[in-house]
C-alpha cells in the first residue's frame, strides 16, 4: 500500500526553510520592509547614476579643446549651446574674426561650428573637415566613422550614431534639413536641397552622437536664396545644379573650438579675444565654465542624496520595527525551539538570519529594478536629457551603498537578537500564554 | 535495574527565592511516573531542570549516567536536542509549519537523519496519516497534541517529559492520549516524567510521586512564581 507521504520530501526542514515560513507568516510586514528598503537603495542608485551619466556626459563630451568662442554671452551660455545643443547662440562670428583669431601664432587648431538647422529633431552641425581630424571627446578619443566617408560634396552628410540608430539611415539615404529647429518638429524644411548621408560615426557616448554634421557650404547652399531669415519668394529660388563656389563661401559661423600650441598662452589668448575690436566675442574655457556649473548642480545632488540615505534609514527602522514587534509574538515558538535542543546562539542566529534574508532580498530586488529601470528608462534619458548611461553598471559608490545597507541592516537587527536572547533566556520552557 | 533520573540534595533558587530542595528522587529507566503537585509547587522548573535549560544551584542531577553539572550551556543544549523529548501543556507546535515540518523539527539540532520507515510507523501509529502536509492549524486540539508526542518521540529519547499535556483535553481523550503515548515509551524503553496537578489520571501510571513531600522547601500557594 502505497502511503501519502511515502518519498515525499516536502517535510524535510532547514534553518532557511523554518526562517522563510517565519517570515511569510509575517507576510505584511516583511513586504513592507523589503519595500521600504528596496525603495531606498533604488532611490540612492538612482540618483548616484543619473549624476554619474551628467558628470559624464560633461566631462567626456569634449576633450583637448582650450576655447570656446562665440558671440558675447555668458562663457557657460557659449559652450551649452555649442556642445551640448541646450539653449540657442543669439549672435554669429564673422568669418573674418574667425579667420584673424585661426592665424595668430598660438593657434594649433581650430574647429568651426555653424549651428541653427536640425533634423528630425536631431540637430545639423556644419563645419569642416578639422571636425573628424582634431575633434576629442572623453580622454584623447577621435571620432571614426563605422561606415563611409567624410562629407566631401556640399550635400554630404554624416549621421551619429544615435541619428542612424533611431531614424534607421543607411549610406545614401536622404536627409531634408529642417530650418531654424534643433529640437521638435519642423515648421519650414530646405526639401528643396535634400542631403545624402555618406557617412555613419561610431557611437561614442556623447552629444555627438546626435547630431548630423555637413560642410560649412552645404549650410551656405541651403540659405544661399534666403532673405533674412525667411524662404525665398516663388521664382526666386537657385537650383542646386546653379550653385558655384563663390556663391557658397560661409559668411560667418556660430562658434568655434580653438586649441593652442602652448596651454600658457590661454589665459592670453583669452584676453585678447574677449577685447577683439572689431565685434563682440566671448572666449570661454570649457573647463572652468563647466565645473562652475557642476557645483552648481551637485548641491542638488547633495540634497537628493541626503534624502535618499533619510530613506535607507526609515527602511532600516522600519526593519527594526517590524522584528521587535513580532519578538513578544514568537516568545512561544522560541520556547519549542528551546525544548527540542535550541541554543540561545540558535535563537538570536534564526533572528539575524531572517534579518539577513530581508537585506538580502531587498538589495537583490534593489539592483534588479535598477537594472530594468536602466533598460526601459536609459533610451528615454538618452534622448530626451542627453544623458548615456555608460560604463559600469554598478560603480564603486553604488556598491558602497549596497554594502553600507547591508552591515547596518546586520548591525541594526544585533537588538532584536540580543533582545530574543534574553527572554528566551528569561522564558525558559515554562512560558504561560 | 538502572536509573533514568537520579536526583540528591538538588537545590534551585531565583535569587533569594527558594524554590526546590529535594533530597533524594530516583526514576527507574522505562518507568512511567506521575509528578503532582499544586501550581506553583515548583513541578515545572523540576522539568527545565532535567531537560536542562536551568542549572541548580547545588545538588546531583544524573540522567542515565551523565550528571547534567559537569556540562556547560552547549553540551546541555545538545544533551537536551538528543535525549529528552519535551511535551507542553498546549501550543506545542510552530504554526507556520506543515505537521511533517513540525515532526521534524527536533534534526535541526543535531545532524542525524530521519529514519523515513521510523517516521512513516511512528505517524500511523499515531493516527496522523492523513494528515502530514496539513497545516498544524487545521488540526484538533488532541490531533495537536499526538504531533507533539510524535516529535518528542521521533529521536528516541531516554526521557519524556511532559507539563500538564492533557489539560486541554476532556476525559475521554485524556484517556486515550495517554494510552497511545504510554504505548509508544513502553515499545522503546522509555522513561516518561508526567506533572500535573490533576489526579484523576493518577492511576495510569506506574507510579506516583507528590512533589511536595520530596521538596524541602516549604509550599506557600500565595508565592506563585
Amino acid at each position: 500500500m502505497t502511503t501519502e507521504y511515502s518519498g515525499k520530501t516536502s517535510g524535510e526542514i532547514s534553518w532557511l526553510k523554518l526562517a522563510m515560513k517565519s517570515l511569510a507568516n509575517r507576510r505584511l510586514s516583511t513586504l513592507l520592509t523589503v519595500f521600504s528598503m528596496t525603495l531606498s537603495l533604488v532611490l540612492l542608485m538612482t540618483v548616484e547614476r543619473v549624476k554619474r551619466a551628467a558628470q559624464d556626459g560633461f566631462t567626456q563630451s569634449i576633450s583637448g579643446v582650450d576655447l570656446v568662442v562665440g558671440a558675447r554671452t555668458s562663457p557657460l551660455q557659449v559652450i551649452l549651446f555649442s556642445v551640448f545643443n541646450i539653449g540657442q547662440p543669439s549672435q554669429n562670428v564673422s568669418i573674418e574674426s574667425f579667420n584673424q583669431i585661426k592665424a595668430r601664432p598660438e593657434v594649433e587648431w581650430t574647429i568651426p561650428y555653424s549651428l541653427g538647422d536640425g533634423h528630425r529633431g536631431f540637430r545639423v552641425v556644419a563645419t569642416n573637415s578639422d571636425f573628424f581630424t582634431h575633434y576629442n571627446f572623453r580622454s584623447k578619443e577621435k571620432i571614426e566613422l563605422a561606415e563611409g566617408s567624410p562629407f566631401s560634396g556640399y550635400f554630404d552628410v554624416v549621421i551619429g550614431a544615435d541619428v542612424a540608430r533611431t531614424l534607421g539611415y543607411k549610406i545614401g539615404s536622404p536627409v531634408v534639413v529642417a530650418h531654424g529647429v534643433t529640437s521638435g518638429p519642423a515648421i519650414q524644411e530646405h526639401e528643396d536641397k535634400p542631403f545624402k548621408v555618406v557617412g555613419i560615426m561610431k557611437p561614442t557616448g556623447t552629444a555627438i552622437d546626435r547630431a548630423l554634421y555637413i560642410s560649412l557650404e552645404g549650410m551656405e547652399a541651403i540659405h544661399v536664396d534666403w532673405q533674412s531669415g525667411s524662404a525665398p519668394a516663388m521664382g526666386k529660388e537657385i537650383k542646386a545644379e546653379s550653385l558655384t563656389a563663390e556663391m557658397l563661401q560661409p559668411k560667418s559661423i556660430t562658434s568655434f573650438f580653438l586649441r593652442t600650441k602652448n596651454r600658457i598662452e590661454i589665459l592670453n589668448l583669452q584676453r585678447w579675444i574677449n577685447e577683439y575690436q572689431e565685434e563682440p566675442l566671448i572666449a570661454a574655457i570649457p573647463g572652468v565654465a563647466l565645473s562652475e556649473l557642476w557645483n552648481s548642480l551637485s548641491i542638488i545632488d547633495r540634497v537628493l542624496k541626503g534624502i535618499s540615505f533619510l530613506v535607507m534609514l526609515v527602511g532600516l527602522f522600519s526593519m527594526l520595527i517590524a522584528i521587535m514587534t513580532s519578538l513578544n509574538e514568537r516568545r512561544r515558538e522560541m520556547a519549542i525551539l528551546r525544548a527540542l535542543g535550541a541554543s540561545l546562539k540558535n535563537v538570536s542566529g534564526l533572528i539575524l538570519f531572517e534579518t539577513l534574508i530581508l537585506t538580502t532580498s531587498a538589495i537583490l530586488l534593489a539592483c534588479l529594478i535598477k537594472i530594468i529601470l536602466e533598460l526601459l528608462l536609459g533610451p528615454w534619458a538618452q534622448s530626451n536629457y542627453g544623458l548615456y548611461l555608460q560604463g559600469a553598471v554598478f560603480s564603486a559608490n553604488e556598491i558602497f551603498y549596497i554594502t553600507i545597507m547591508f552591515f547596518s541592516a546586520l548591525l541594526i537587527s544585533l537588538v532584536p537578537a540580543v533582545r530574543a536572547m534574553r527572554s528566551a533566556l528569561k522564558d525558559g520552557l515554562s512560558l504561560k500564554v | 535495574m538502572s536509573s533514568a533520573i537520579e536526583i540528591s540534595n538538588l537545590k534551585f533558587s531565583y535569587g533569594q527565592h527558594a524554590i526546590l530542595d529535594i533530597d533524594e528522587l530516583k526514576v527507574k529507566a522505562g518507568e512511567i511516573v506521575f509528578l503532582y503537585g499544586p501550581s506553583g509547587s515548583g513541578k515545572s522548573t523540576l522539568l527545565e531542570l532535567i531537560a536542562g535549560v536551568l542549572r541548580a544551584q547545588g545538588g546531583v542531577l544524573k540522567i542515565g549516567t551523565q550528571n547534567l553539572a559537569e556540562l556547560d550551556s552547549a553540551g546541555l543544549d545538545s544533551y537536551r536536542a538528543g535525549n529528552v523529548g519535551y511535551i507542553f501543556q498546549s501550543f506545542n507546535l510552530i504554526p507556520y509549519l506543515s505537521v511533517m515540518e513540525n515532526i521534524l523539527l527536533p534534526f535541526l539540532f543535531q545532524k542525524t537523519q530521519p529514519d523515513l520507515n521510523e517516521v512513516k510507523n511512528l505517524i500511523s501509529d499515531l493516527g496522523l496519516k492523513d494528515h502530514i502536509n496539513k497545516p498544524v492549524t487545521e488540526l484538533s486540539v488532541g490531533q495537536q497534541q499526538r504531533v507533539a508526542v510524535a516529535r518528542a518521540l521521533i529521536k528516541k529519547p531516554n526521557i519524556i517529559l511532559a507539563d500538564e499535556p492533557t489539560s486541554a483535553l476532556d476525559y475521554d481523550h485524556r484517556e486515550k492520549f495517554l494510552k497511545i503515548l504510554f504505548d509508544l515509551c513502553r515499545k522503546n524503553n522509555t522513561t516518561v516524567l508526567f506533572v500535573s496537578h490533576d489526579r484523576s489520571i493518577e492511576k495510569l501510571f506506574d507510579r506516583s510521586i507528590s512533589l511536595i513531600e520530596h521538596n524541602r522547601v516549604q509550599f506557600s500557594p500565595t508565592e506563585v512564581s
